[in-house]
């Protein structure tokens, strides 16, 4: 498995791991390189501050000039994120370019729960609920960080 | 009569304006390559002259609009030149902490290019390479940025570049990248991976350095 590893994933594994990115971990499967075990904390100022969110991270064959899957293990009440975990942000479709990585990306997820955008729904019904009552849906959105990404 | 004075004063104030602006720098961190921020650009100007001039100022303003056709133009095939002396211009031409006075004025002429590259000693463009960043790779890692220039996308450093017999290839919009990579990112994309900038296989050049 290993031998077959691109040059460029263990090099992104070996610095994802000598030089972390503050507020997130990526960890490598111990039976499959290319899948990884993600935390990412919710950003201070956000309805997802004090939280940690799971994540799953999976680069594909042609990895990297196609982009990672990326995917939310836990439950998240984001506009841009669907009940299944996935995931609406450009970067992970057409805006994609070899030149990011999987720290850009995880910084890039990391940004978009600072900044909901509800008129780029994937999760229609939370969309709704942002733009119509905004603080209630940040309510909600803080209720839910601490039902499910709070561990007591 | 003096409306029309008074506007054209405005548009050599734009002018001015235009020639000390920066290049857009289009790197972030969380969105790499995201932002496709444009300088104030082309489509603005013509705009202008139209509404306050009829005739020949027109054309004059649209010349020195054209800033970035021009840069394109310095690394066209029929421009480049064997001892690339107009490749320092292309990096005068991103910002650099050390030289923050070499920066647009590069941009403006094809006179101004030529003055620039020739100040511009053989060593000093070597440094001026080192510095720059490869990429994204850099501005993430944040707390070391190398010292080498490197691929960004198969994060390979120079020397690694070079044994493997890969070449240093430079996109029209001066991001360098080994050539496999893109070649293949190419293949893929029609976009700079750096910058987004739509790109042929025609607007790569290889680099010496």
């Amino acid at each position: 498995m290993m031998a077959s590893l691109p040059r460029r994933i263990i090099k992104e594994t070996q610095r994802l791991s000598h030089e972390p990115v503050p507020g997130i971990i990526a960890v490598p499967d111990e039976q499959n390189a290319r899948y990884f075990h993600v935390d990412v904390t919710g950003p201070s100022e956000s309805p997802f501050e004090g939280g940690t969110f799971k994540l799953e991270l999976f680069l594909p064959e042609d990895y990297p000039m196609a982009p990672p899957k990326v995917r939310f293990m836990t439950k998240i009440y984001h506009p841009n994120i669907d009940k299944l975990g996935r995931i609406c942000l450009d970067i992970l479709k057409d805006k994609w370019s070899p030149a990011l990585q999987i720290r850009t990306v995880l910084l890039s997820i990391q940004a978009l729960l600072s900044a909901p955008n509800p008129d780029d729904p994937l999760a229609n019904d939370v969309a709704e609920q942002w733009k119509v009552n905004e603080s209630h849906a940040i309510e909600t959105a803080k209720a839910w960080t601490r039902l499910y990404a709070m561990k007591s | 009569m003096s409306l029309r004075r008074r506007s054209l004063r405005l548009l050599s104030g734009l002018r001015e304006e235009r020639r000390r602006m920066p290049r857009p720098r289009t790197r972030g961190v969380a969105r790499g390559v995201g932002s496709q921020q444009e300088p104030i650009n082309v489509e603005d100007a013509p705009a202008i002259v139209d509404l306050t001039s009829d005739h020949h100022d027109a054309d004059d303003d649209v010349v020195v609009c054209h800033v970035d056709d021009e840069v394109v133009d310095l690394t066209r095939p029929h421009h480049a030149q064997p001892n690339n002396s107009m490749l320092p211009v292309y990096l005068n031409g991103r910002q650099h902490p050390e030289q923050p006075h070499l920066d647009t004025e590069v941009l403006v002429s094809d006179d101004e290019v030529t003055i620039e590259s020739e100040r511009l000693p053989g060593p000093r463009l070597l440094d001026l390479f080192r510095d720059e960043a490869p990429g994204p790779s850099t501005s993430a890692t944040g707390s070391s940025p190398p010292k080498t220039i490197s691929c960004p996308v198969c994060l390979d450093e120079e020397k690694q570049i070079r044994v493997t017999g890969r070449r240093l290839m430079s996109t029209v919009c001066g991001h360098v990248f080994c050539e496999t990579c893109l070649k293949e990112a190419l293949q893929t994309q029609k976009k700079c991976p750096n910058c987004r900038k739509k790109l042929t296989v025609r607007q790569i050049h290889p680099i010496f350095i």
